[in-house]
């Protein structure tokens, strides 16, 4: 057995991104398509209701890691995805400790989860931490869907990205601009005025 | 924030405890973590260390959520059984988790005393005024004062 420890002048540098968003929206799947490690998954049967909508849900966290470079420099990106629904918040709190950004997920087409995805987001923005708004199946090139934006009334200044996590540049692009939000530092801090 | 940034007396304290610890009967692996999931030094033969620290760490916290139903006290520690090994969870300084694989016919009780005392380790070796200071703090407080 050999000790191994952290060399901060040979290894990448790190981020620890969140991957939350409610129920069913692409987490797993984003932190599918683009860890170059095995993803540890904590997917468990669903039950009930859910179970009309999807066959597995996570319960515990996700994690992957996602390698990009930032002007030659490589960059790792440790992702931990959590559960979506109301009555894991503990354990989203759990993998938000500590965390350099977040990314937001919904689903353009599934309306009913936008407020959840709203009530979701506000501990997480209470921090002033970097976060982009993924919109998934969602064209690439278009703007979000107004009635998302006013719906999950973020600070000005929010990254907003559109595409579809089944495709790995699309998820890849979300990422790349948490990145940048990331190194910019400046969170946005005024709520947006209407509600 | 790089896991690099912990101080590395922390790390150097920690690698010195693994090394005590692979001695240690019984015990096939260990990693030390930050408690929000950055591994800082492992002894692990195969699983990927990033991914590791991502579950121990949430764990021990999901832990001391669980602990607060047996009432209000610091999390000691956490011990998985399972027919192949044991994993024993524990926070060894402020913000700071360490994770022991263990055989299944491992003696849990002489491995608690062997981490016991391995906790003055993080003890003397971690800067005495971190009682509310997360890891990336202690860093930044050490890259400015003498090496610990």
């Amino acid at each position: 057995m050999a000790v191994h420890a952290v060399d901060p002048r040979a290894d990448p540098v790190t981020f620890k991104v969140l991957v939350t968003g409610p129920f069913g929206v692409g987490k797993t799947t984003l932190i599918e398509r683009l860890s170059v490690t095995p993803v540890v998954g904590t997917e468990v049967a669903t039950a009930g209701g859910e179970a009309a909508r999807k066959s597995t849900t996570t319960v515990g966290i996700e994690h992957g890691v996602f390698r990009l470079d930032d002007d030659g420099q490589p960059v790792e990106l440790l992702l931990f995805g959590t559960p979506g629904q109301a009555r894991f918040s503990a354990v989203r709190e759990v993998a938000a400790l500590g965390v350099d950004g977040v990314l937001l997920l919904v689903d353009a087409t599934i309306e009913q989860s936008w407020p959840e995805a709203a009530s979701l987001a506000a501990p997480l923005l209470a921090g002033g931490r970097p976060v982009v708004v993924a919109v998934n199946r969602w064209p690439a090139q278009a703007e979000p869907p107004a009635a998302l934006v006013r719906a999950l009334a973020m600070p000005v200044g929010t990254v907003w990205c559109c595409g579809d996590v089944v495709d790995r540049a699309d998820a890849g692009r979300f990422l790349a601009a948490l990145l940048e939000r990331v190194l910019d530092g400046d969170a946005p801090d005024e709520p947006e005025p209407q509600r | 924030m790089s896991a690099g940034g912990v101080a590395t007396c922390i790390v150097d304290a920690g690698a010195a405890v693994l090394r005590r610890l692979g001695r240690h009967p019984g015990v096939r692996g260990a990693l030390l973590a930050t408690a929000d999931g950055r591994a800082l030094c492992w002894d692990l033969n195969g699983p990927s260390p990033a991914a590791v620290a991502a579950v121990v760490a949430s764990t021990v916290a999901l832990g001391e959520r669980l602990g607060e139903l047996a009432g209000s006290a610091p999390l000691e520690q956490l011990v998985v059984r399972t027919g192949a090994g044991s994993v024993v969870l524990r926070t060894v300084a402020d913000g700071i988790v360490l994770a022991v694989v263990t055989t299944a016919v491992a003696n849990l009780a002489r491995l608690d005393l062997a981490l016991r005392d391995e906790m003055i380790s993080f003890r003397v070796n971690a800067p005495s005024d971190t009682s509310s200071d997360s890891p990336n703090d202690i860093a930044s407080k050490h890259e400015r004062s003498e090496p610990c």
